[in-house]
């Protein structure tokens, strides 16, 4: 791939021919030497000769070794970029260690690596590099695995689709599009197992971020890695350490200067060159004979050159230029006429809302970021890997903190921010009055009535009904105040080829009716209103859901207060689509109801609270057990509270009556088993829907363990009762049947504060008599809804 | 602007009613107030990670239990419970897995013996998981025994103190109403089983533990008889300041009578000298510039991997996203310590936070409900000292005659010799039945004498009085580290209760 460095400058041309020359370079490139490559070089980039010099020098690590009064070359990017080592002998095969430290651009095009064995004499080379494997992987906390690479192509499909998807592209090219890291050494120096370890955080064995982190999870990590294994890597047999061998690779390590670029076993940085004359043009390792041959093209070698002559003990200016280009951030972002994807890569800049157009898959322009951007969201976007479109597929990499840690005060340089101050003097409203004027006017501006923007936006994490752009209430955490209201005013102008429309066109507003229609005013309105934040009140026109919880195979149980079960109530819903909830307060079976199971609300303070997605038939929610003195004792009644009467007038009642609930175990199924006590019977309730004619009803068995015989009372039903049979009892909505046994239907007292209630005729309840011997008593009661 | 301008720009907007429902519809919504400012200097020393959570899931952390083997059990506003594996891995993305569902709003956890103690809305559960499947197959009942009748009424649940009792923290009915059974009150609940009711007086607590030292103190929002958030020490008996839950007095006649009722628009200080039942705060949080609705706190116990505060407690705020810290010390029986700022620039409303077993602090939360300043719905943030020496003021301790100022870097001899440096503002708020409150009595006291220790990490402060009952504000601004550096946080809050002899 000689040719690729063979013309001279200009910058663009040569960037063309270099895309050229590698779509040939597949065919030649096992026979031409190549040379070291930086992504952002190949393309098209911002950098004259001697900045693209200063770029090497720190992109080679040259100011590893020559320290001194070089250290400003390149800075601030001369961080070391090669890979730690302390894991390198579990992460690559051996036998491709010795390959590429023998031979580094024969085993890997492209490499940074320099040739460290090239001073040796040729019969020593291989036996050296042997000698430094077996060192590297006996440091290694883990062997190599060389598992075979899977053959589900599902995986690989998968892995297929993120590499083109999140981004992998803009470096490592497809096919014959775009720039290219090469990635054919691939199988032959990872497995499985190591390759989607590094991809799940590449910073970990690569600190410099030159390969930064994808946001891959682990699962994608491993479909990434299938899909560049490809089924392709070779099998290898167990590495066994040599331990001469591997003390005999230490002592190279250390006298080769392995350690001044690579970190991670501790072994103290051996610098080789301690002054400016050991840099000179036309000698040592820039002509290919220095302790580090890195295969220097010729312009590559004139560029380092151009920045040894050219270099004063300064920082040079452009850094921006060089941080942009060093990280490849011109890869995906425009940045002046330089950068943005290049045409055949464009397709794999994908999106989930085409309506948005390409504003919604291409990453945003960086000429003007500084500007538009507040330093707090430039940081979180840099170094935390924050987001606000989710819709926009290709991620932004995350290059670690420590690297870009320039870059804001760069970008903020560039493009330093416009001031505003909000609350313009002619303003017709009263200082005081303006923050709630104009917060009310904000909120209607934005809600369909307004500009409709909710109509295209999503709003506080609540979905737009239409399009979902970005969510508008991060804004002010985001934007510059300046950037924002400009950008409002001429979308088009700051983002050619958006399709927001215009609302101010020409600066006139286009809604008369809210603030006189006062363009500044509405402006202002808009960010006061936003500043809210998350407390921002929705815009009309944006609606939040209540959700459904759904049974799948197995039982389901939730708790939650509800109107149907009182606060301490629980829902178990049936795969059989049969439901009831039990009222834990006091232990009743308080509601039948078929269909779905519940919705739960999610929204506001104390949420959490359940409601029947199917009609309920409900029971009392009142003590089901008790002592009576005799069948004729009325059954007692639960307190009532009111808006009269808040607080609970006798807040132990269920205690007092003996009853304890003590909590439930899962069975089959994850069926519950309720348990509870009353006085010294212990119960345990279980209920399970059986199909009877075709129709869901609810076995319930109850299980009493009494430590001596007594008798116990059981309310079973109450309301219109009609007698079926003596162990089959009825009211319009519900069939319930008894064991055989001495059941009690009488009128119950009347309840003074129950609404609706015939004082001349009080309902009437189903009393079943239970004569419990010592031990365990089994009832089942099984309930039958007739709606 | 100095501080006593600040002061009282903040005054008025202490002044403000309390927190709105966030999209109640009745207006646009309501101001957060400023930040510190301090993030981009905070993240060179105290680096954020977020876990991934996976897509399908809402992770609302109510509360935190560290398991023994390392993972990290988080129990959720919607009342799941998963456990997570790899929280303290480099790029932290946790598996989930679920080990019980189905209960309601947690704000509690604690593991033992295999077993996890969960408090919930409706009460203390003990969990387990008898056939081995890795999911919670038994839930018991431990303590019920209070009541839950209002949308409002959470229960926050401590850890195991030294005895085994775990102590519930149960909020009012309502801002001003008791209407359940000792809603207001702190049980304790007994290795036995027993639930015996300890104290009344809280409105809406927002977290309870053991302080650095082990006394029992939970955190008091700001709202009626608050007029900010405050530490306060609970011990049996003890009247936590609001009196709307006198009304359960008889159902706990081991503790006697009800407290007298406070007078309305007094100083708490003014009231605990009359009433003894009555707790003054241990550590006020100015409302706003120290949080507006603290929730979950912990103990520093990572033995420095944290970095200088160990042993000291962290605490979230939900309403403002971030984490401060607070130290505290018993003088003359009474507790008493200050509170610093952190770490602002979370993602989401902070509901709890706990240590990692590797020395990290884990954070999550929610945004639903109430006004949040961080944007996620929900979010798990881990941060992780860099191991970079933040220049903080470490910790600020009474002496007979004024402070003892400890830094966690060397303070420069010229501006730390100086006693213009030590702009000090106390003030106290009123104590009324009203909606939060004003800060009052404001005074300035005169910096007599600094003297700097030879290792210029600690300065003695000398001041012409100390203000019983009030909270004295430090803003070093002018403060210089030995290096030349500004302090990460100027501001630091002592509230004096009592003066050593």
């Amino acid at each position: 791939m000689e040719c690729m460095w063979s013309t001279p400058r200009p910058d663009v041309l040569q960037g063309h021919l270099a895309r050229l020359c590698l779509l040939l370079g597949s065919a030649v490139g096992a026979l031409a030497q190549s040379s070291p490559r930086v992504p952002g070089l190949l393309g098209p980039h911002p950098l004259g000769e001697q900045e693209t010099g200063e770029l090497l020098f720190g992109e080679l690590g040259c100011a590893n070794c020559h320290t001194s009064d070089l250290e400003g070359i390149g800075t601030p990017l001369t961080r070391p970029t090669a890979p730690r080592l302390d894991e390198a002998g579990g992460r690559v095969e051996p036998g491709y260690l010795a390959r590429f430290i023998a031979d580094p651009q024969g085993t890997q095009p492209g490499t940074r690596m320099p040739d460290v064995l090239g001073q040796l004499p040729p019969s020593q080379r291989a036996q050296v590099a042997l000698d430094l494997t077996h060192f590297l992987v006996s440091r290694a906390s883990r062997s190599f695995n060389s598992e075979p690479v899977s053959t589900d192509e599902a995986q690989r499909k998968l892995g297929e689709g993120l590499f083109h998807r999140v981004g992998c592209v803009a470096c490592h090219g497809s096919g014959a599009a775009g720039p290219v890291a090469d990635l054919a050494h691939v199988p032959a120096k990872y497995s499985p197992d190591s390759l989607s370890a590094f991809l799940f955080q590449p910073l970990h064995a690569r600190p410099g971020g030159r390969m930064p982190d994808m946001g891959l999870d682990r699962d994608e990590a491993g479909a990434l890695a299938s899909y560049l294994l490809n089924g392709a890597r070779p099998l290898v047999g167990p590495f066994q350490v040599d331990p001469q061998r591997a003390a005999a690779g230490r002592l190279h390590f250390q006298e080769l200067g392995c350690a001044a670029c690579h970190t991670g076993l501790g072994l103290p940085t051996t610098l080789l060159a301690q002054d400016r004359a050991s840099l000179r043009p036309g000698r040592g390792c820039l002509v290919g004979e220095g302790p580090a041959r890195f295969g220097l093209a010729p312009d590559q070698r004139a560029a380092l050159e151009q920045a040894l002559a050219g270099q004063g003990p300064e920082p040079h200016p452009s850094t921006l230029a060089r941080s942009l280009t060093a990280f490849n951030c011109i890869a995906c972002h425009k940045w002046g006429e330089f950068g943005g994807a290049p045409e055949p890569l464009l397709p794999h800049f994908q999106t989930t809302e085409f309506e948005l157009g390409d504003e919604a898959r291409l990453p945003p322009d960086l000429e003007g970021v500084g500007a538009k951007l507040t330093r707090g969201w430039l940081e979180q976007v840099l170094f935390d890997g924050a987001s606000v479109r989710p819709y926009m597929l290709t991620r932004m990499p995350r290059y670690g903190a420590a690297n870009l840690a320039h870059l804001p005060d760069l970008f903020e340089a560039a493009d330093p921010a416009e001031e505003v101050t909000l609350r313009e003097p002619k303003s017709k409203w009263k200082d005081e009055e303006w923050q709630k004027v104009a917060r009310a006017a904000g909120r209607e501006l934005l809600g369909n009535e307004g500009l409709a923007c909710v109509l295209c936006h999503d709003f506080n994490s609540h979905a737009s009904p239409g399009k979902r752009g970005l969510d508008l209430i991060s804004s002010p955490d985001r934007l510059r105040p300046a950037w924002f209201m400009d950008f409002l005013v001429a979308p088009e102008k700051l983002r050619p080829g958006i399709v927001m429309p215009q609302s101010w066109p020409d600066g006139k507003a286009a809604h008369q009716g809210i603030l006189d229609g006062d363009t500044r005013a509405q402006l202002e309105a808009i960010w006061l209103y936003l500043s809210l934040g998350r407390s921002a009140a929705d815009p009309p026109g944006i609606r939040t859901q209540g959700a459904n919880l759904e049974v799948g195979a197995r039982v389901r149980t939730y708790r939650g207060r509800s109107n149907v079960a009182g606060f301490r109530g629980i829902a178990v819903g049936y795969p059989e689509g049969l439901s009831y909830a039990f009222n834990a307060q006091n232990g009743s079976l308080s509601a039948l109801w078929r269909g779905e199971f519940i919705s739960v609300n999610w929204n506001g303070q104390a949420a959490g609270n359940f409601n029947p997605k199917g009609r309920a038939v409900r029971l009392s929610e009142d003590v089901t057990f008790c002592r009576l003195e005799d069948a004729s004792q009325d059954w007692p009644r639960a307190p009532h509270m009111n808006a009269e009467q808040p607080v609970n007038p006798d807040p132990r009642y269920a205690r007092n009556l003996g009853y304890r609930f003590r909590g439930y175990y899962m069975g089959e199924l994850d069926t519950p088993t309720f348990m509870y006590s009353s006085g010294s019977v212990e119960l345990e309730d279980t209920s399970r829907v059986l199909q009877v004619e075709g129709r869901p009803v609810l076995r319930r068995e109850l299980r009493l363990v009494a430590p001596e015989a007594e008798t116990l009372y059981m309310r079973v039903l109450t309301g219109d009762i009609e007698e079926g049979s003596p162990t089959s009892f009825q009211t319009a909505e519900l069939r319930v049947s008894l064991p055989t046994g001495e059941t009690l239907l009488r009128r119950g007292r009347i309840d003074p504060e129950q609404e609706g209630e015939d004082p001349g005729k009080p309902p009437l309840e189903l009393l079943l008599k239970l004569s419990l011997d010592e031990g365990t008593t089994t009832l089942t009661l099984d309930y039958e809804l007739l709606h | 602007m100095n501080s006593f301008t600040r002061l009282s720009m903040i005054a008025a907007l202490a002044a403000l009613p309390g927190p709105a429902q966030a999209g109640s519809g009745s207006g646009p919504g309501e101001d957060l107030g400023a930040t510190w400012g301090t993030a981009s200097r905070e993240r060179a020393y105290y680096r954020m990670a977020s876990l991934t959570i996976p897509e399908d899931l809402v992770i609302e952390a109510g509360a935190f239990a560290v398991l023994p083997d390392g993972r990290v059990a988080v129990g959720t506003r919607r009342g799941d419970i998963y456990l997570m594996d790899g929280v303290d891995e480099q790029k932290p993305a946790p598996t989930f897995h679920l080990f019980a569902t189905g209960l309601d709003e947690i704000f509690g956890l604690e593991q033992r013996a295999g077993d996890l103690y969960v408090t919930q809305s409706c009460e203390l559960t003990r969990l387990r998981d008898t056939d081995g499947d890795s999911r919670a197959d038994r839930f018991e009942t431990i303590s019920d025994e209070w009541g839950y009748a209002n949308y409002h009424e959470y229960a926050f649940g401590s850890k195991f103190d030294p005895e085994g009792n775990i102590h519930v923290a149960l909020g009012l009915s309502s801002s001003y109403h008791s209407r359940a059974l000792f809603r207001g009150w702190t049980m304790r609940i007994t290795p036995e089983g027993q639930t015996v009711p300890i104290a009344s007086g809280m409105r809406s607590p927002g977290g309870i533990g053991a302080n650095e030292h082990g006394a029992l103190m939970y955190i008091e929002s700001q709202g009626p008889w608050n007029s900010s958030c405050s530490l306060k020490v609970i011990t049996p008996g003890a009247f936590l300041g609001h009196p709307a839950s006198f009304n359960w007095y008889p159902f706990a006649p081991h503790l006697g009578p009800a407290p007298e009722v406070p007078d309305s628009g007094s100083r708490v200080r003014i009231e605990s000298q009359r009433l003894p039942e009555l707790q003054p705060y241990a550590v006020v949080f100015p409302y706003i510039r120290m949080g507006r609705s603290i929730t979950g706190f912990c103990l520093d116990d990572t033995g420095g991997r944290f970095g200088p505060f160990e042993n000291q407690m962290f605490l979230g705020d939900f309403s403002l996203s971030l984490v401060m810290r607070a130290t505290t010390e018993q003088v003359d029986g009474v507790w008493q310590g200050a509170c610093y700022p952190f770490r602002e620039g979370l993602s989401t409303g902070i509901l709890n936070v706990t240590f990692t077993e590797e020395g990290r602090l884990l954070t999550g939360g929610t945004n639903r409900g109430w006004p949040v300043r961080g944007l996620q719905p929900f979010a798990l943030e881990r941060l992780e000292w860099t191991g970079k020496m933040p220049f903080e003021i470490e910790r600020i301790s009474i002496t007979p005659d004024g402070f003892r100022v400890r830094f966690t870097k060397p303070v420069d001899p010229i501006t730390g010799g100086d006693l213009a440096t030590y702009k000090l503002g106390t003030f106290t708020h009123i104590y009324h039945a009203g909606y939060g409150g004003p800060e009052v009595d404001q005074t300035v006291p005169e910096v007599r004498s600094v003297e700097l220790s030879e290792d210029g990490l600690e300065a003695t402060l000398v001041l012409d009085e100390l203000r019983l009952g009030h909270v004295h504000e430090f803003d070093l601004i002018a403060l210089r580290s030995r290096d030349g550096e500004a302090l990460l946080h100027r501001d630091a809050y002592y509230t004096v209760n009592a003066v050593p002899r």
